[in-house]
């Protein structure tokens, strides 16, 4: 049987617990919870720059959408014809070849200017997807007058036989 | 004493025992959860968590020979509310937080949805957690409801089929309904190649409901569809179809269709019709427009079926180019029935050439009235007549041409010059492409290719047919070049510096009630540039124009295409001149 014996006051300190094993978890704990709150914002801020970007790029795509869609308009059959039209360009239905190497013209050249000479005048084909059109109006300011009233600037060229006059805009 | 130390020790062990007990249960509840149930556990937890979620796959587009789109899936959204969570909506305006009313908010949404006011209000006054207030709106409008950042309007994202030409080529396209389903033309009959296959990928959710990051997990990609190549070249198509819509416009007909053909490689690079449909919305247009006549109507072809029968009777070596024919303008046959020409005339010494150059039915008869029914049956179906061609269009008709037993005495002569039998426009512009293609007839081509993650995985098997020997072929050629030439109304077509050959059609058309020929044509041009040696086809035909009595409505429209044509591949001018061939004999 075991008999409970008095201690004397040193060997009572010495058993004592020491501060430092207190002070080591405590401080050990500490880093551990602070380590995880800066793991756990790292991680939030992620999640939110994450958010962002995937909303960034959700923006872009039906930025890029919204233009393909433009894109497609202006570039159809449908507006380029209705826009040549605003520009006073017409069809010929008389259309006059030249051969390069005779310098022969082929065909009786004949201005596509007069309303019976017009076989198709403007767009006659449907097309409901058109979202935009071409807005010329700073270009034509008259369009009775259309691009007639343009100037070309440049002297004409003149082929080595003297026979036809070439395209100055070679 | 002893009773005082057992008294602890005896505690001591009664604790012991129970923390033991508890630590058991608590243990063996721990291994049961843990390892016995674990799988079964787990497997609810994550059924409660797991979402499964198709990834939508896309159609894929359709492509003219340049590659221009013609057809391609985007997205449009359908706009919704849930009128349980309506309320005012706060916004920060300049620094300044701001309430707005719904009635305010309904007025904003009506400016952006092109609705009334009390409309969009009275959605949003509804019960329940969702109401549509508008389906279908493009990603500008989506762009602009959602800078308004009002939390009770939710957006559906959905697949949509754009056809950014509209009505070019929309016969040929064909359309698909709201939910993408293809109901018409190259949509419906190449849908496994432009369908895609969904694929599906599970995520975990939160106790609220919202998608954990890095749990999505694909179970099955989604496999994108393939586009479609076509031959068509889009520009061209819709040239043609503005010169049909304005000719269907100024001469009255019912309909109007136009085929450009490359020569030598059988490509559809033109198929026009007028009226056609514009894919985008084909409510827009009747029912009986929205097919593909060229394909899928026949007709009696009348006489561009005379180049056809003069070819049989050259190949045949029942004529030559100097053939003497004397046509009268009427010929009564043996039991009492006539064949007349289209018009009066003193009895005319022709050759084949001079027969296709006045068209005449009397002089065409003589020609080949005597080669064997038998042999001409199966030049025709060798020509491509009486079955459809190898594009096999959805709806496709195979025309009409009975065996040869089957015809009687009249039928055996009026085929020859087109009446008694019937022909989709795609069969008469290939029966001509033979001719122009040296006597090969070419299976016609309108889907180029499909193409799948960059590979090609489907090619079309081009069969050809010798129809006609070469010089044959070449020979016919040259009698046609007499009709633009020498012709009357022919000549119409004529396009300085190239050689054109051609045939004219004045088809009579069966009155409906059976009753015999009506008053009404159907007039065509069938022709070839440059005669010296073809490389385009373009056959024009107008059904039932107004007032029409020969095929000069139907010229112009031939000659503007074909000068866009020759324009629009750089066809050099011709540089030799025609054969010298009579058409007439002393």
């Amino acid at each position: 049987m075991s008999r409970l014996a008095f201690m004397n006051k040193r060997d009572a300190r010495a058993l004592r617990p020491k501060a430092v094993m207190l002070l080591v978890p405590t401080i050990g704990l500490a880093a551990v919870l602070v380590l995880q709150l800066m793991l756990s914002n790292a991680l939030a801020s992620g999640a939110h720059e994450l958010r962002d970007l995937k909303n960034e790029s959700e923006q872009l795509n039906t930025d890029v959408q919204i233009l393909s869609e433009e894109v497609d308009s202006l570039s159809s059959q449908q507006n380029l014809a209705d826009a040549a039209k605003q520009l006073g360009m017409v069809s010929n239905a008389n259309p006059v070849f030249i051969n390069l190497d005779s310098d022969r013209v082929y065909g009786e050249p004949q201005p596509a200017v007069s309303e019976e000479k017009l076989r198709v005048s403007g767009n006659l084909i449907s097309n409901t997807a058109m979202s935009v059109s071409t807005d010329l109006s700073s270009l034509v300011q008259n369009p009775a007058v259309g691009v007639a009233t343009i100037e070309i600037s440049g002297g004409e060229v003149i082929l080595s036989s003297a026979m036809i006059p070439a395209s100055p805009t070679r | 004493m002893g009773s005082h130390d057992a008294q602890p020790k005896n505690r001591l062990r009664v604790i012991a025992l129970i923390l033991s007990a508890i630590v058991g249960v608590v243990g063996f509840r721990l291994v049961e959860f843990q390892v016995v149930q674990a799988d079964d556990i787990n497997e609810i937890s994550y059924a409660k968590r797991e979402v499964q979620r198709t990834l939508e796959s896309q159609r894929g587009s359709i492509l003219d020979a340049n590659g221009e789109v013609l057809a391609r899936t985007i997205y449009r959204y359908d706009i919704n509310v849930a009128p349980d969570m309506v309320g005012p909506v706060f916004r920060d305006v300049e620094g300044v937080r701001i309430e707005l009313s719904v009635g305010e908010i309904a007025s904003e949404l009506a400016l952006i949805l092109d609705m009334d006011v009390s409309e969009v209000f009275q959605a949003v006054s509804g019960e329940g957690n969702y109401a549509n207030l508008k389906k279908r709106v493009n990603a500008a409008v989506y762009q602009q409801i959602e800078s308004l950042n009002i939390p009770w309007i939710f957006v559906d994202e959905i697949s949509y089929r754009l056809y950014p030409s509209g009505a070019v080529a929309g016969n040929l396209i064909g359309f698909v309904d709201i939910d993408g389903y293809p109901l018409a033309g190259l949509e419906r009959q190449y849908n496994t190649c432009l369908a895609g296959v969904d694929g599906q990928e599970t995520f975990e959710r939160s106790v609220q409901g919202m998608k954990i990051p890095s749990s999505a997990q694909t179970i099955k990609p989604p496999v994108q569809g393939g586009d479609l190549q076509l031959t068509i070249d889009s520009d061209l198509q819709y040239f043609a179809q503005q010169v049909l819509a304005d000719s269907v416009q100024s001469q009255n007909a019912e309909y109007a269709v136009a085929l450009v053909v490359e020569a030598e490689t059988g490509r559809l690079l033109v198929a026009a019709e007028a009226p056609t449909v514009d894919p985008n919305d084909p409510s827009l247009t009747p029912a009986e427009h929205r097919q593909s006549k060229i394909f899928q109507n026949s007709y009696e072809p009348g006489s561009t079926m005379k180049s056809i029968t003069t070819a049989i009777a050259l190949d045949t070596q029942h004529a030559n180019a100097y053939t003497q024919i004397i046509a009268e303008d009427t010929m009564r046959l043996p039991w009492g029935d006539t064949i007349d020409d289209s018009f009066n005339h003193d009895p005319r010494k022709l050759t084949p050439a001079g027969i296709l150059k006045i068209s005449s039915n009397v002089g065409i008869t003589k020609l080949a009235g005597e080669i064997d029914r038998e042999t001409r049956y199966d030049y025709l179906l060798d020509f491509g007549f009486g079955s459809p061609t190898a594009i096999n269009f959805e709806g496709e008709s195979p025309g009409l041409l009975r065996e040869a037993s089957q015809w009687d005495g009249m039928t055996n002569l009026t085929t020859l010059f087109g009446q008694g039998l019937a022909v989709t426009p795609i069969q008469m512009a290939y029966s001509y492409q033979a001719i122009a293609n040296d006597g090969v007839r070419l299976d016609p081509i309108l889907v180029e290719s499909c193409i799948r993650d960059g590979e090609e995985v489907m090619k079309p098997n081009q069969g050809s047919t010798r129809v006609l020997a070469e010089s044959t072929a070449r020979l016919t050629v040259d009698m046609m070049e007499k009709v633009v030439e020498e012709g009357g109304v022919a000549s119409r077509v004529a396009i300085p510096g190239y050689r054109i050959a051609g045939k004219t059609g004045t088809a009579q058309i069966q009155a409906e009630d059976g009753s015999g020929y009506g008053d009404r044509f159907a007039i065509s041009f069938f022709g070839m540039a440059p005669a010296g040696d073809p490389k385009y086809v373009v056959a024009v035909m107008l059904y039932k124009p107004e007032g029409a009595i020969n095929s000069a409505g139907a010229t112009a429209p031939f000659k503007s295409i074909m000068s866009q044509v020759l324009r629009h591949y750089r066809v050099p001018p011709s540089t030799t001149p025609s054969a010298n061939i009579p058409t007439e004999w002393e």
